[in-house]
């Protein structure tokens, strides 16, 4: 019987990466466009130009992916946006 | 600092009061958009969720009403950014609590469009329909002087 090789520990790690999450705004009929690029602005410091065309999306779409990354921060941008009276939600990227 | 000019009929002021004290009281209790689920349904964290959202709206809805207070027929009000902010929010959350209590059989286009014909409004939503258009221009008012190079006012 021969003895076992020795086996190297194998040192690659995978590291498990998730796919992001998007917070995305919903059109509604109530909302002003100038309020909703303000809103823009504020909560994601957009320029002028990038709130704008987030909002003719949204206008023009019915809704407009307004920031993907990690879970915590789509929260909290869900949240902020909430607060300021958008139909906001997240949902995970396929 | 935002400063607004309004001119307001006592008439005008009373109707708004009407409509902004009841509906003001109900988004106590209720937020005014719609909440989804929280990805993993987790019960525990929407209620904080609801909870934060109200507590937040409930001080600016405070704003707004101190405001309704200090108005009389012409009154110009000076107030901060993070008034102008508080005081955009709660008129965006009043708007949308009369538009589901009161307007709602009114088609999102002709909201949208303001092609409403006023004249086929019933009785018990005229006042309402003043709020709704006195809070829009007032949020018009707001945006321009905090953010002046938009003049596009109309609704998405």
């Amino acid at each position: 019987m021969g003895t076992n090789p020795q086996v190297e520990p194998d040192t690659k790690t995978s590291v498990a990466t998730e796919p992001p999450w998007s917070v995305i705004v919903l059109n509604d009929p109530v909302n002003l466009m100038s309020y909703v690029v303000l809103v823009f602005r504020r909560v994601f410091g957009f320029d002028e130009d990038k709130a704008r065309k987030h909002m003719m999306e949204v206008h023009q779409l019915g809704r407009s992916v307004v920031w993907a990354g990690d879970r915590e921060e789509a929260e909290a941008y869900v949240h902020e946006l909430q607060k300021w009276q958008l139909n906001a939600l997240m949902e995970r990227d396929a | 600092m935002p400063e607004i000019d309004f001119r307001l009929s006592p008439f005008f002021l009373q109707a708004l009061k009407d409509v902004l004290e009841p509906v003001s009281k109900s988004l106590r209790l209720q937020v005014a958009i719609k909440l989804r689920a929280t990805p993993d349904d987790d019960e525990l964290l929407e209620e904080a969720w609801r909870d934060s959202l109200l507590e937040h709206l409930n001080e600016d809805l405070a704003e707004l009403l101190q405001l309704l207070e200090e108005l009389s027929g012409e009154s110009v009000l000076r107030i901060s950014d993070g008034q102008a902010e508080s005081l955009l929010r709660a008129a965006s959350a009043i708007r949308l609590k009369i538009r589901e209590v009161f307007l709602s059989e009114l088609s999102e286009y002709d909201l949208e469009q303001g092609s409403i014909n006023v004249a086929k409004l019933r009785p018990e939503q005229h006042k309402p329909y003043a709020c709704f258009g006195f809070l829009a221009s007032f949020q018009e008012r707001l945006v321009v002087q905090l953010m002046p190079d938009f003049y596009d006012d109309e609704s998405i």
